[in-house]
């Protein structure tokens, strides 16, 4: 196996780039970015926008969903190490 | 729109050498689009219309404005929805039927950079609040394919509406009824460009032809409105971008489509 795959999502909410857009910051939400990344790779494999963002906050948003997705990946990752590979487990 | 003969794998490497010396397959410069030719109102009928040709793929763009019933929830704003399908003879691989899952995504793509940049004021096309409002239905119809359909549709459905004039209703015994000579045009706030890129081993070029469409690794899309804001984005395809890609990409729409409104203003303002 070469990656796993993370998904996490950026948006702007309030002139806010922000992480893990909730349904209510969605709704009042000005921008919301899905991404998928693969960590070790570093390759973006799933990237959509709905919203109005300058190139400064289009940088930025990217920047933060790429951060959330390596939170998401290392969650992966122990879930199955734990699975796998912990006490009592074969 | 994707086969994978072996033609297509002759071709890939052929557009991958000459990218290797920094040529594409039909001489254009990586971030150069093909030539652009916009004529607007091509079908007089329609209340808005435009015939767009980028390089050898054709669109023409139909606009039907007429009254409608808002959404339950957004009963202020009038209603956009863009459609695209291909026609049969527009690429020998194209049959009659329903559309496959690419077609579908070419609608939505043009559909959601229309709408996300706001360019049709729809809070101005409301005939009686939560009851009736105005629809604006603009319909792409492929007729040449040669790659990169998303930015043709795209181009033709803005121009189609930028040539667009909206009738009047008012209600009348409980129905929208027509005022006659109450023409005027599409409220417009910003004109959105799409920009469609493709990633081709380590190379990102403009603009795809359809050779180049085949051989791709992963594409992205691009909207960006008349104040250079990014207010659309779609990747497709299996391939990955880096995050300098990804930045690049969003600096090249900013960049190719500046030029390509300027375009379309002038096509606008060409056909009145």
């Amino acid at each position: 196996m070469r990656d796993m795959v993370a998904a996490c999502a950026a948006g702007k909410a309030a002139d806010t780039i922000i992480l893990d857009v909730n349904n209510e910051e969605d709704q009042a939400g000005q921008a919301d970015m899905p991404i998928g990344y693969m960590p070790s790779l570093e390759k973006i494999t799933l990237l959509q926008l709905d919203g109005v963002l300058t190139p400064a906050e289009y940088k930025k948003c990217v920047e933060t969903g790429i951060h959330g997705c390596k939170i998401v990946y290392e969650l992966q990752r122990k879930a199955l190490t734990e699975k796998y590979f912990g006490n009592g487990e074969k | 729109m994707t086969s994978t003969s072996v033609i297509d794998e002759l071709k890939k490497s052929q557009i991958l050498e000459l990218l290797e010396q920094g040529k594409r397959v039909d001489g254009r410069a990586l971030d150069e689009p093909r030539k652009l030719i916009i004529e607007i109102n091509a079908i007089p009928k329609a209340n808005g219309s435009a015939r767009v040709r980028l390089g050898d793929s054709e669109v023409v763009c139909g606009v039907k404005i007429q009254p409608d019933r808002p959404f339950p929830d957004m009963g202020d704003k009038g209603i956009f929805i863009c459609t695209a399908e291909l026609l049969p003879l527009s690429h020998p691989s194209v049959e009659t039927g329903p559309p496959g899952p690419d077609v579908i995504e070419l609608a939505r793509v043009v559909d959601r950079g229309i709408r996300e940049s706001h360019m049709i004021d729809l809070s101005q096309l409301v005939i009686e609040k939560n009851k009736s409002v105005v629809g604006v239905f603009a319909d792409n119809v492929v007729v040449d394919y040669d790659g990169n359909l998303f930015d043709t549709c795209a181009y033709a459905a803005t121009a189609a509406i930028l040539s667009s004039k909206t009738p009047k209703w008012e209600i009348k015994d409980d129905v929208p009824t027509l005022v006659e000579g109450g023409e005027s045009p599409v409220p417009i706030t910003t004109i959105p460009v799409s920009v469609t890129m493709g990633k081709i081993g380590n190379y990102i070029i403009v603009d795809p032809n359809g050779d180049e469409w085949d051989s791709m690794d992963a594409r992205i899309t691009i909207t960006t409105d008349s104040n250079g804001n990014i207010c659309a984005l779609q990747k497709g395809g299996n391939g990955g971008f880096t995050f300098d890609e990804v930045i690049k990409c969003g600096e090249l729409s900013v960049k190719v489509g500046s030029k390509i409104r300027e375009k379309l203003k002038q096509a606008k303002e060409g056909g009145q």
